[in-house]
């Protein structure tokens, strides 16, 4: 059975630049249109069915919470309809409606007659609310002293009293500190086992794929996927990747821009550039990264292949140089110093004569990193002597993201890992 | 129309104990904190009448041949006082009351009109209080009885539909154009000026008493006095009075549920 039915839904918001256009506009209403229209929302069609979990995904302003206010009949839709079967509950935003220097007490049992409740009833509710919200101690103090959990903890609570047939939850829950999340989830995962319909707005991969039987991903007002979490967030991360990399591309573009020419550096002036240093006999011109099929890449997923690759231009004739790479995490975490002399298979590169030039790449089968911004530092060190000298040290010399992969794995690096289990039994079964 | 305002009217039953929350928080926020709490509201109007009392009668020692004795000038002031406060009062609140909840109207599905009955309610309530003093202190001071005082009930009735279509229009009018709320001080204060509050109509001009006839509160505050302090009913006056104000309720009333959308989305 299908409880929410979309059709052609779209809501668009009529700017104005000054309040006296409105004005102007209102006195003649045949005059000259004096706002711009945003739509916030557009031809949007979909089915919810009963005792499904539905998450919605997109960046930020890509009407997720358009589409949650339009289901709450907060907000009426400008083009086509919605219809909705069943009571519908929507924990939008912590504390909506809460007066700070009233208990906790009083709040609760004035968001209860918000919703509809009769004293009675809400009285009925109290103490079931005050367990799950865990506020035993609080309840009687103004709803000012509280934290924005304790708030969210309260809000949430009560709208999980009102045992609603439908359930929107904005990212309200990720106020929550990790406990009381969990016990969120657990309160979702439990609903959704009694048949209610759940429309969840989350940021979280984890929460889509663990919770949700189907999943949206909104684009700039638009449904650009409907489908199983899977899919969805498989093409959700295609399109961060995308726009990720467009962004970062051109953050490296710039900066290795910014000192081939000299005008560029001039207006980079008053930004320090990454020190570099070395006596200059081999020059680094270029560093890159480059993915599987050989192209110029600069956002990943964990485990992917990665190619560095660099190349160089040779001033004076040198012995044993070495290149070597050092990967930060963006708040400076020293991860990996790579070179090729100091390997299993160790390369070695007895002479680069004055005058040539080349690439030297370095291929990283399958990256370990998870989620995070990274930067790489790219050296040519001269090995002749037993302390190595600065040939070209360049200090970040590009910046590089890893973006959620399609595996839940927490932490800094993926480690492939393999399981077993024995369990120890007095007799056979 | 009719159907929409029956329907209107029975979800506001429904909100009942809404409604009732909200007067009790409003007539709570207004003393949060302080030690006496909500006797204020019974000790305000008192403190007023006592000191309307010293400064015309003692003080300025202000006399109307028709009402006679010095007392009955502050019982006078003051019974054409509780009227206009209260309505000065309602209009004052409601008019941002939309703007000032925003976090709440815009994420809680819940009646908005509400809002306003609640402001209007407490209000009246406070009015009640003083009407009730009021009438202590005439029979204190003039050994009279106000019998007809249960026919308030009515003006009260048509006093509540008045303020409440002001309310809704102009709540709504101050979320499309936010220069609605500044400029109901001006207006309020001239608006009180036109109102024979301070003094009695006889005193007004015969060429500008239409002006002060048109004005429905004029007719709102007679019929309080005629029916508190002179023992009157009410005269021809009060059928404009429930004219006007059946008919700027339904005006509110409509352009708040036909604008109800749009507003939220520009709080």
């Amino acid at each position: 059975m299908i409880v929410i039915k979309a059709e052609n839904l779209g809501k668009k918001y009529d700017i104005y630049k000054k309040p006296s256009h409105r004005l102007a506009e209102m006195i003649m209403p045949r005059g000259k249109k004096r706002h711009r229209e945003m739509w916030a929302l557009k031809g949007l069609d979909f089915e919810i069915k009963k005792g499904s979990t539905c998450g919605i995904i997109g960046h930020n302003g890509a009407g997720k919470s358009t589409l949650l206010r339009l289901l709450s009949r907060l907000s009426q839709p400008s083009t086509g309809k919605i219809a909705i079967k069943g009571k519908v509950t929507s924990v939008l935003q912590l504390g909506a409606g809460f007066k700070g220097d009233f208990t906790g007490r009083a709040n609760l049992f004035m968001n209860c007659s918000l919703l509809g409740l009769t004293k009675e009833e809400a009285a009925e509710k109290f103490t079931e609310i005050v367990d799950f919200a865990e506020l035993w101690d609080f309840i009687d103090l103004p709803v000012k002293t509280y934290s924005s959990g304790m708030k969210m903890r309260l809000t949430f609570a009560i709208m999980i009293a009102m045992d609603p047939e439908i359930l929107l939850v904005d990212e309200v829950i990720a106020v929550g500190d990790e406990y009381f999340r969990g016990k969120c989830f657990n309160k979702i995962n439990e609903l959704k086992s009694r048949g209610k319909t759940l429309v969840l707005v989350t940021h979280s991969l984890y929460n889509l794929r663990t919770i949700c039987d189907h999943v949206m991903l909104l684009d700039r007002g638009r449904l650009v996927a409907n489908g199983t979490a899977d899919e969805v967030i498989d093409r959700y991360l295609t399109m961060v990747h995308a726009q990720r990399e467009a962004k970062i591309g051109a953050l490296n573009k710039k900066a290795s821009e910014a000192e081939s020419t000299p005008e560029a550096a001039d207006a980079a002036a008053d930004k320090p550039l990454p020190p570099r240093w070395g006596d200059g006999s081999i020059h680094i011109e270029k560093v890159r990264l480059l993915d599987d099929k050989k192209t110029e890449r600069y956002v990943y997923s964990p485990n992917e292949k990665m190619v560095i690759e660099a190349e160089y231009r040779v001033t004076k004739t040198t012995n044993n140089p070495v290149f070597g790479i050092g990967i930060f995490r963006n708040d400076g975490t020293y991860i990996a110093g790579l070179n090729h002399l100091w390997h299993k298979d160790p390369m070695e590169i007895p002479e680069l004569t004055k005058g040539g030039s080349g690439r030297i790449t370095c291929t990283i089968n399958n990256l370990p990193l998870l989620k995070g911004s990274y930067y790489i530092s790219y050296y040519c060190y001269d090995h002749s002597e037993l302390a190595p000298t600065p040939i070209d040290h360049m200090e970040k010399a590009l910046v590089f993201e890893v973006m959620e992969g399609n595996v839940i794995e927490h932490g800094l690096v993926s480690i492939a890992t393999a399981w077993a289990i024995k369990e120890d039994r007095d007799e056979p079964r | 129309m009719g159907i929409a305002l029956s329907r209107g009217l029975k979800r506001s039953l429904e909100f009942k104990y809404l409604v009732t929350e909200f007067v009790k928080s409003d007539l709570k926020t207004r003393y949060v904190g302080s030690t006496l709490g909500l006797y204020w509201s019974v000790l305000n109007p008192i403190l007023l009448l006592i000191i309307y009392t010293f400064v015309f009668s003692v003080i300025l020692g202000v006399r109307f041949t028709k009402a006679g004795s010095i007392h009955n000038y502050s019982l006078y002031l003051f019974c054409g006082m509780l009227p206009w406060i209260a309505f000065q009062e309602s209009i004052t609140t409601s008019v941002n009351t939309l703007t000032k909840n925003a976090n709440l109207v815009r994420n809680v599905v819940f009646p908005l009109k509400t809002l306003h009955t609640s402001l209007v309610i407490s209000a009246l309530i406070s009015e009640l209080i003083g009407i009730v003093i009021l009438l202590i202190f005439r029979v204190v001071l003039t050994g009279t009885l106000g019998y007809l005082s249960p026919l308030l009930l009515v003006v009260v009735f048509f006093q509540f539909l008045l303020t409440m279509g002001f309310a809704l229009l102009l709540s709504a009018l101050n979320v499309f154009f936010r220069d609605v709320n500044p400029l109901m001080r001006p207006l309020i204060r001239m608006w009180m000026y036109l109102t024979p509050v301070f003094y009695p109509l006889s005193i007004v001009p015969e060429k500008v008493r239409i002006f002060i006839y048109i004005n429905p509160m004029t007719s709102l505050i007679t019929a309080y006095r005629d029916i508190l302090l002179n023992d009157r009913l009410p005269g021809a006056e009060f059928i404009y009075f429930m004219i006007f104000s059946v008919a700027i309720f339904l005006f509110g009333y409509r352009f708040f549920t036909k604008n109800h959308m749009k507003l939220v989305d520009l709080l």
